[in-house]
């Protein structure tokens, strides 16, 4: 995996500082970074520029109410446990965009643990949800790997258009561009089996899925994508409940 | 007190759920916040969502913030913009007209700017509008797009009407010419100081 040189990361290194590789590209320059200081040292420098862009953009009124409502979703969520004592957020698999330059810096443990276990197959990502929160933010984003973080799983779960039920999409970059088709199923917060709810099929390499099902984002404890055969689990993530 | 209080010690009071200091910290970024999902995902119910679950991931890894490597803000942003084009790829396409992307650093300094925007711009972001607004202006265009709206090359490439290594190019080129600038600014106003 690691026969990236310095020079061929170096010039990778803005993208990935930008989150914007994917596939074989990023999982060599990851292998590269994890033993050269120095590209990390550069990459630190090139990411500290990207982060400072955002501070462009521009201020927005938020709609009335919104500190409100995140101070009580805070209040319902700081009913379970102390921050610190809280599942580690950063997990093979973590909920937000992952991107290593950002990651090292403010979560280096976890970001070194990321990247040693590269032999994993499944990431799995405990969140967090809200649901005794009756405001409609109830937006939950997961990203996941697998084939050794070169397959890629984005999962999102948000209330539905009309306020009814959630949406799940999912979006899947993979490694291997043969055809694939594989089994989706949420996990019921209430307990019991997952429940199918259809299919994603992956033609070179790329696949999207969109469902709309009968429950609230809260009431949703985990999504999973199933091997072909329906047996292992290939992508999982779990919103683990308050 | 509370309103004067530092960055770093707002967020500390926050992560422990300090009701003032809560308050203060939602108040001091909301705008940000929101103003930058809403410039991603457009739809403001979304933009909400997604700025409501910024604060809530910030209040939940708090203590993973390490000052020594950005600010406050930037890392708050950096989690809000992470989850508003999470939400966004997966939800439909881009809705955002690049035009208005691109004039953004136009736009905060521009006489139509508003007052808030402006008083929040502070000598660092002043560097960087000057840094970036001394980039050709393909790259400077490419940049936003990838930066702030999250484009992969290949999206700047189809968006622009230019070949996918182009994108690629001057997205490289633009942020490694805008981390130099930055860095020969801050010596000139080091060595201006000293």
């Amino acid at each position: 995996m690691n026969t990236l040189t310095c020079a061929e990361f170096a010039a990778l290194a803005p993208e990935l500082a930008l989150d914007l590789l994917s596939g074989d590209e990023r999982a060599a320059a990851l292998a590269h970074l994890a033993g050269c200081r120095s590209c990390q040292t550069n990459l630190d420098e090139l990411a500290r520029t990207a982060d400072a862009l955002l501070l462009l953009a521009p201020s927005g009124e938020p709609p009335a109410g919104f500190e409100s409502r995140v101070l009580a979703r805070l209040g319902n969520e700081e009913g379970a446990q102390p921050p610190e004592k809280r599942a580690p957020f950063w997990k093979p698999g973590s909920g937000t965009r992952r991107r290593p330059g950002r990651a090292r810096r403010w979560i280096p443990l976890n970001l070194v643990a990321a990247l040693l276990v590269a032999t994993a197959t499944v990431g799995v990502i405990v969140g967090r949800h809200t649901a005794r929160h009756p405001q409609p933010s109830a937006i939950r984003t997961a990203t996941v790997w697998a084939d050794n973080f070169r397959s890629t799983c984005h999962i999102v779960a948000v209330p539905g258009t009309d306020g009814q039920g959630a949406e799940v999409l999912l979006r899947l970059d993979e490694a291997a561009e043969l055809p694939s088709d594989y089994p989706v199923l949420v996990d019921p917060a209430s307990g019991g089996r997952p429940v199918a709810i259809g299919r994603v099929q992956v033609v070179d390499g790329h696949g999207a899925f969109d469902r709309v099902v009968p429950a609230q984002v809260g009431r949703i404890r985990g999504v999973q994508v199933m091997e072909e055969d329906g047996r292992r689990v290939r992508y999982e993530a779990s919103f683990a409940p308050v | 007190m509370m309103w004067s209080a530092p960055d770093e010690a707002l967020l500390a009071g926050y992560a422990t759920g300090d009701q003032d200091a809560s308050t203060a910290f939602i108040r001091r970024h909301q705008r940000r916040v929101f103003g930058l999902a809403l410039s991603i995902v457009v739809d403001p119910v979304l933009a909400e969502d997604v700025s409501q679950e910024a604060f809530a991931r910030a209040w939940r890894h708090a203590s993973t913030f390490d000052a020594r490597r950005g600010s406050v803000p930037a890392w708050l942003l950096t989690i809000t913009r992470n989850l508003a084009i999470d939400a966004l790829r997966l939800r439909r396409s881009w809705p955002v007209d690049p035009g208005v992307i691109a004039g953004l650093e136009i736009e905060a300094t521009g006489p139509g700017a508003q007052p808030t925007a402006a008083a929040e711009a502070g000598d660092d972001v002043a560097q960087l509008r000057k840094a970036l607004a001394d980039l050709p202006l393909d790259q400077r265009r490419a940049l936003i797009l990838a930066g702030l709206c999250g484009r992969t090359a290949k999206e700047v490439s189809e968006s622009e009407g230019i070949p996918l290594g182009t994108a690629k190019t001057r997205i490289r080129t633009g942020l490694q010419k805008l981390r130099i600038s930055l860095e020969e600014m801050t010596l000139n106003m080091n060595e201006g100081g000293g």
